[in-house]
């Protein structure tokens, strides 16, 4: 239509002042896609964090603590449960399984999680997936290592490599455990999770790293070679006295509600049990806040780039009261005239939209690996999602009724000035 | 084609004396009228109220049998884009257009001039082609940004303009004055042409007095408005 | 002509009587609470009842005599109640149980399991506030699942979650 190719036209010659309200709107849009699609991936990254697991049992600090502390890695616990206590609850009616986990040691700032072999089969995340192994298979000694898939490509771990693991949870220690040297059994397949940064060493083994020197080979002459098998999964596990927390999964979900409480109600111990599920919603709500801030901020800077656009066009069109003149000669009605400014701030917009959506890509690409590695958020480089897609719409919307404002200047100065041309 | 009866025009309704009075005045179809007089005495608005612009506030004003004076300001506008062409004086044409599309805008918003362009070339391109170099515009400069053009070179973009379409009523706005003399003639013959081509009737307002001598009719505007005193 | 007019305003009869009495039977039929127990069986409140086993380390048994109706088994129903989400994403919840009071608050006892369901959603559902009570419509069936000792619970299948009106 004539009006669009004016509009085009019109903008191409003033293009130079075009452009810049179109890179301004784009670096507008950018940033709310970013900040939006960080927010959602983020959230997302959580959730897929830990799957079909009951209860999460810890001592009784707070519930979000030790859902972060427990399954994400961040922060830490200062109290852990008793292994008494575990003990008797793992052999509660009900129970089908658990997982104990020790944390606290760290590789090159890497965690180390002490834990049983059952956590390579009932260790679930995302949707019911178990944990599956890229190469190798899961500890069968005691100075046997599991590494994720993030720890092999960072360090460049390989099956077979030999690693010293140190006390505590720095970049470095000064308390290295050298005498004894773990050696990488296995490597994880990627999860998106907080576990393929982490090493996984037999629960048994931190204990020996803490308490004794015992070597581990010395340990197993000291016992009977009748139950091999058995004795072998028993020396993986040891007695330690405390660990950090443990997973547990029952028969039935049914039994969750009572054993909660019951492990909330422990007499012996302060522990504290929770459902991920619910926990996790607790810590969406502590963040929404924070979230609707965010979008607030990203929503005015998409504004104020619109209003830039704003002061653009309508500075600019004091300067076109001629061109409009013309336009009138040759048979454009009032109508006309606004249609023509309307479609240049939808241009323009929409433009900006387009390149807003290239540099989010761009930007997303750039920024993907270092939210994996530091805060282990992975980010989908996909398609725009609805969600962002009803953004870019809102945005254009935006556009339009902002530009509304000089194309209804336009209509006025038009059937004001008629032909006659204002120089 | 043109037929004006009692005719008055005020800008404020408070006004006392009306800004323009015309008793009568009748110009026929394929007539090539000057229409003179000092500035001031009402030229621009006569050209306003013939195109459309403005409503006579009293009186009858009828292009091609049509009273305008009648027509609500849609019609009006939508009459000017059918039936009559345009060209001012000078800053006529849009910049960011080639001189080729500057003619073609001439019949964009009417259907009816737009049709009749193509029923003389194939697509309004050629046509807008064919009428400037009918008007004396080289073909190496119809794609040339408007800018590099002498002003005697837009002058003749805007007269094909305005007669793009064939429409019936040519109004020229003191079209020539920012031509040197030895343009102006050779300008005025080139309109006169295209004019008798087309069968359209041509209104040239200008205060120069010495292009008279050029056309076969000429009209004082103070005189036709003395007559109302 | 008339013969055939007849028939065919007859088998319209059937065929309609017919679809309303499986639409009627489709309807998923609307239980509360106290129907998820069968009659005549006396709820002892699990925490008065607590099992002597380890009372040192005040630990309650879930409630072994907790019967449902078979009766239930495979029917169409909608039961209101409030969440307490099992499994998910950041969107939606496509496992859950279902009490009859707000239940994810531990300061109170949790119901028996004959008070429980375990709701799986295809697709999941997305649950704004889980202090707010849903109704779940969908088919339910009364499972037995073996660990320890043979047990018996409520399980939905649900085909739509809608938020509960007084």
């Amino acid at each position: 239509m004539i009006l669009i190719k004016l509009a085009y036209k019109s903008l191409l010659n003033r293009r130079g002042s075009a452009f810049l309200t179109l890179f301004t709107i784009a670096i507008s849009v950018m940033l709310l896609l970013s900040i939006e699609r960080v927010r959602v991936d983020a959230k997302s990254s959580f959730s897929n964090t830990i799957s079909g697991t009951d209860l999460i049992v810890g001592a009784r600090t707070g519930d979000i603590q030790l859902l972060l502390s427990s399954v994400f890695r961040i922060g830490h616990t200062n109290n852990g449960v008793s292994w008494q206590s575990y003990e008797y609850i793992k052999q509660q009616r009900g129970v089908k399984w658990t997982i104990p986990l020790s944390l606290g040691d760290s590789h090159k700032g890497h965690a180390v999680l002490g834990t049983s072999p059952d956590y390579f089969t009932h260790y679930m995340y995302g949707k019911k997936q178990t944990l599956s192994f890229l190469q190798g298979s899961p500890f069968n000694h005691l100075n046997d290592v599991v590494i994720g898939s993030e720890i092999a490509s960072t360090l460049g771990y390989k099956v077979g490599e030999k690693v010293i693991i140190s006390h505590g949870m720095g970049n470095t220690s000064f308390h290295h455990h050298d005498d004894n040297p773990f050696t990488v059994v296995g490597i994880l397949n990627a999860t998106g999770t907080p576990v393929d940064k982490t090493l996984h060493i037999p629960l048994a083994a931190i204990e020996l790293m803490h308490g004794g020197s015992h070597s581990p080979t010395e340990h197993e002459h000291e016992h009977e070679h009748e139950h091999e098998h058995d004795h072998n999964a028993e020396n993986l596990i040891g007695e330690p006295t405390q660990i950090t927390a443990f997973l547990m999964g029952f028969d039935s979900p049914l039994y969750t509600l009572q054993v909660r409480r019951n492990i909330n109600q422990y007499k012996p111990e302060a522990l504290l049990a929770i459902m991920p599920g619910v926990t996790l919603r607790e810590l969406w709500e502590m963040l929404s806040i924070v979230e609707k801030i965010l979008l607030l901020f990203s929503s005015i800077v998409v504004l104020v780039s619109l209003l830039g656009m704003l002061t653009t066009l309508l500075a600019s069109l004091s300067q076109r009261r001629r061109e409009l003149a013309i336009l009138r000669s040759v048979g454009a009605r009032p109508w006309h005239l606004f249609s023509l400014i309307s479609i240049e701030s939808l241009l323009i917009t929409l433009l900006g939209c387009i390149l807003g959506c290239g540099l989010f890509y761009g930007l997303m690409s750039v920024a993907a690996g270092f939210l994996q590695s530091h805060a282990g958020i992975s980010i989908t480089i996909a398609m725009l999602s609805d969600y962002e897609l009803g953004l870019i719409s809102v945005i254009m919307a935006a556009g339009f009724l902002v530009g509304l404002i000089p194309a209804t200047r336009a209509y006025f100065y038009s059937l004001a000035d008629g032909m006659s041309i204002k120089i | 084609m043109i037929n004006i009866q009692r005719l008055s025009f005020k800008w404020h309704t408070q006004q006392t004396i009306p800004t323009l009075t015309i008793p009568s005045l009748v110009i026929e179809q394929g007539e090539h009228v000057f229409l003179h007089g000092p500035s001031g005495c009402g030229k621009s608005t006569l050209l306003s109220l013939l195109a459309g612009i403005n409503k006579p506030s009293s009186g009858s004003l009828s292009v091609l049998n049509t009273n305008l004076a009648q027509l609500s300001n849609r019609k009006r506008d939508a009459f000017r884009s059918d039936h009559i062409g345009y060209i001012f004086q000078n800053f006529n044409l849009l910049p960011y257009l080639s001189p080729l599309e500057n003619v073609m805008l001439g019949c964009q918003f009417s259907k009816s001039r737009q049709q009749k362009a193509l029923q003389q070339s194939s697509s309004l391109e050629q046509e807008a082609s064919r009428l400037l170099n009918a008007l004396g515009l080289a073909t190496e400069h119809h794609q040339q940004s408007v800018a590099n053009l002498s002003i005697g070179q837009q002058q003749r973009v805007a007269a094909a303009r305005a007669f793009i379409g064939s429409p019936e009523l040519i109004i020229a706005d003191e079209p020539t004055s920012a031509l040197d003399a030895n343009n102006r003639s050779a300008f005025i013959e080139l309109l006169f042409a295209q004019a008798n081509i087309a069968c359209s009737t041509l209104v040239f307002v200008s205060h120069d007095e010495s292009l008279q001598a050029l056309f076969n009719r000429s009209i004082s505007l103070v005189d036709i408005m003395e007559q109302a005193q | 002509m008339q013969y055939i007019q007849k028939l065919g305003l007859f088998s319209l009869v059937i065929i309609s009587l017919a679809m309303s009495f499986f639409s009627y039977a489709n309807a998923p039929k609307e239980i509360f609470w106290e129907d998820l127990i069968p009659k005549g069986h006396v709820q002892i409140d699990t925490q008065d009842q607590a099992s002597h086993e380890g009372s040192e380390q005040n630990w309650v048994q879930p409630d072994l005599d907790a019967p449902v109706v078979k009766e239930l088994d495979g029917q169409s129903v909608s039961l209101p109640g409030f969440v307490v989400p099992l499994e998910g994403d950041s969107e939606v919840i496509t496992e859950f149980l279902l009490v009859p009071y707000f239940g994810a608050c531990i300061h109170v006892p949790p119901p028996p399991p004959n008070q429980i369901v375990h709701v799986t959603i295809k697709g999941g559902v997305p649950i704004e506030s889980l202090y707010d009570a849903i109704v779940v419509t969908g088919i339910i069936s009364t499972e037995t699942w073996s660990g320890d000792i043979a047990q018996v619970g409520y399980k939905i299948k649900a085909v739509g979650v809608a938020p509960f009106e007084l």
